[in-house]
């Protein structure tokens, strides 16, 4: 039996943050971390670029050493199999009991997939989640040159984009109106839409894949339009649902998404959870859910390691951002984008070439959401924005000008407090 | 750890620790051959805004907690032991996660040609190591940037 003060299973962003975390608090007592994939910790966020030919240590979050460095054993290639909360332990894949004090849970999603007829037993439908589907990709791209993405979503997209930078002919197909639509308004995913069109991108809205054509090898996809697609690979990118897995036959709370409080803590005491596969609270508008998000699993992560090794540290909450990386124009997003209802104000700016666009969504004067398209210098302001809650009547149209956005506009006590401040700023100022 | 502080009572809207941070961080260290054969221009990672007549000049805070570092996907972005917030540009896959994170906008996007990458203040981490203030500090005529010291003792170090 294995025994470790801290278990952490999984080894991506949220593991890494805790890890961190941890540390800071805890310098000597044993962490393990165990994840199923051999290569242990790397950058989903990068996938696309393995895809495109760069090699898997480039994927390296943060180098080899860094466990090594923090004093953590790593049970890489590895399958947590189920969890005793009573004793304590945890079962592998192999046979290996492993023993905790405190566990925290950063397994992430699985990617959601759709029935559909005639998936069953065809080589070259993929999904797109981790590096296992990146590699199976990567191994089978010179068997197609043609492929259709179900889903026009950020995984959706960016895999479109990769594929068709690969020279493969690609068509998306998505059941909304419009791609892009939880990370931007309709304006926006117009723009975005273009960019992607003008490098021989395929979009088929208001439509659904009913069925892939061919016997093991593809042929095509038949829409529920009734078009058919000529293609000879199909990626389903409809998106991602919070594994629970591990879950199932023990006491933790986990609908949609596990439970965890404002300390990361699960309803079992010395279970954490942090990540994509915890429901944490979104301070944009107040809900607790699930979101695939970078930053905030880094932060969860660091949250749930400083109250694992036992200093009381809140989740301040966190702001759903994104950044379209891969298109050519940048965009970049965060917080509520499109109005719900009329109780939101949108102001917006645009230049007819597509080139450069801003709309800020408020609320009762706040800053709610933006998004900017061109001009990205500076965006950050607009998120700090958010996340103070400083109202911005007053400056509102300023903020809208095709030019990097500083700390002008901000009130001087505001400004200066930050200017001149000798100790480190924290998340929660 | 100590920081730049930013006075802005006192910024003459001159450049100066622009001019400075460019020059510092080029290999020529010369801030006209920067701009004119190293393709550094407007890469200064210390930023003058002006609004007649007030001006100030901002640069990274190097926080505790840094949002860019949060957002950081290819693990460019550590923060080192003495507390420095470090962007390794070569690492840096431009994907802009702490441009819109920082919310001082003191991560830059470097967006032009095929070298897409973020820059940042790196406090002028070799110049402190060779005991010297930060480049943009040392270049203020005005006292507008303090090297975490009082203007007294400042202007101590000048005279």
């Amino acid at each position: 039996m294995i025994r470790s003060e801290y278990v952490i299973v999984g080894a991506n962003v949220a593991a890494v943050g805790a890890i961190d975390g941890i540390r800071r608090h805890d310098k000597k007592s044993s962490i393990l971390t165990i994840s199923y994939e051999s290569l242990g910790s790397y950058s989903k966020a990068m996938l696309a670029e393995y895809i495109e030919g760069a090699n898997a240590q480039w994927l390296e979050y943060r180098g080899k050493d860094y466990f090594k460095k923090m004093g953590v054993d790593c049970l890489f290639g590895r399958k947590v199999t189920g969890i005793d909360i009573e004793k304590s332990m945890l079962a592998t894949d192999n046979g290996d009991e492993v023993s905790y004090k405190k566990l925290l849970l950063g397994v992430g999603g699985v990617p959601f997939k759709p029935v559909i007829k005639g998936a069953e037993g065809k080589e070259l439908v993929f999904t797109f989640t981790d590096f296992l589907d990146a590699e199976k990709i990567r191994e089978a791209l010179k068997k197609f040159n043609s492929a259709v993405v179900i889903g026009a979503g950020f995984t959706g997209t960016e895999i479109a984009y990769t594929l068709n930078k690969l020279n493969k002919k690609v068509t998306v197909v998505e059941l909304g109106d419009r791609a892009l639509v939880k990370a931007l308004d309709p304006k926006s995913s117009e723009i975005a839409e273009k960019l992607m069109k003008d490098e021989g991108i395929e979009f088929y809205l208001n439509d659904t894949v009913e069925e892939i054509a061919g016997n093991k090898e593809i042929t095509g996809v038949s829409l529920k339009s009734g078009k058919f697609i000529s293609c000879e690979a199909v990626i389903t990118a409809i998106g991602v649902v919070p594994n629970g897995e591990l879950m199932k036959n023990t006491p933790l709370k986990f609908d949609r998404g596990l439970d965890v409080d404002d300390y990361m803590c699960t309803n079992v005491p010395d279970v954490y959870g942090a990540g994509y596969v915890v429901k944490a609270l979104d301070i944009s508008d107040g809900q607790k859910r699930s979101l695939p998000l970078w930053p905030l699993a880094f932060q969860q992560g660091l949250v749930a390691g400083i109250n694992m090794a036992g200093v009381r540290y809140p989740y301040a909450g966190g702001l759903p951002v994104n950044s379209l990386k891969f298109l050519k124009v940048p965009i970049l997003s965060a917080g509520i984008t499109t109005p719900p209802d009329a109780s939101y104000e949108t102001i917006s700016v645009s230049d007819p070439k597509g080139t450069f666009y801003r709309s800020l969504v408020l609320k009762d004067g706040r800053l709610k959401g933006f998004v900017t398209i061109g001009e990205i210098d500076g965006a950050g302001v607009l998120t700090g924005l958010i996340r103070s809650r400083i109202d911005i009547s007053g400056i509102k149209t300023r903020l809208l000008g095709k030019k990097r956005i500083g700390l002008m506009q901000m009130p001087r006590e505001w400004r200066n407090r930050i200017f001149t401040r000798r100790d480190e700023t924290d998340y929660n100022d | 750890m100590k920081k730049v502080i930013i006075v802005e009572d006192f910024c003459i809207a001159c450049y100066n620790c622009e001019v400075a941070c460019i020059a510092v961080h080029s290999k020529s260290q010369d801030p006209v051959k920067a701009y004119k054969r190293e393709g550094l221009r407007g890469r200064s990672n210390a930023v003058v805004e002006v609004e007649s007549p007030l001006a100030f000049s901002v640069m990274c805070r190097h926080c505790k907690h840094p949002w860019c570092m949060d957002a950081c996907i290819s693990g460019a972005i550590q923060r080192l032991d003495n507390g420095i917030v470090y962007l390794d540009e070569e690492r840096c896959v431009g994907c802009w996660g702490c441009v819109v994170g920082c919310p001082y906008g003191a991560a830059h996007p470097n967006i032009a040609g095929k070298d897409k990458h973020a820059f940042k203040c790196d406090l002028c981490i070799e110049r402190l190591d060779a005991g010297l203030r930060p480049a943009c500090v040392e270049a203020c005529p005005n006292n507008a940037l303090l090297y975490d010291e009082t203007i007294e003792e400042r202007e101590e170090v000048h005279t």
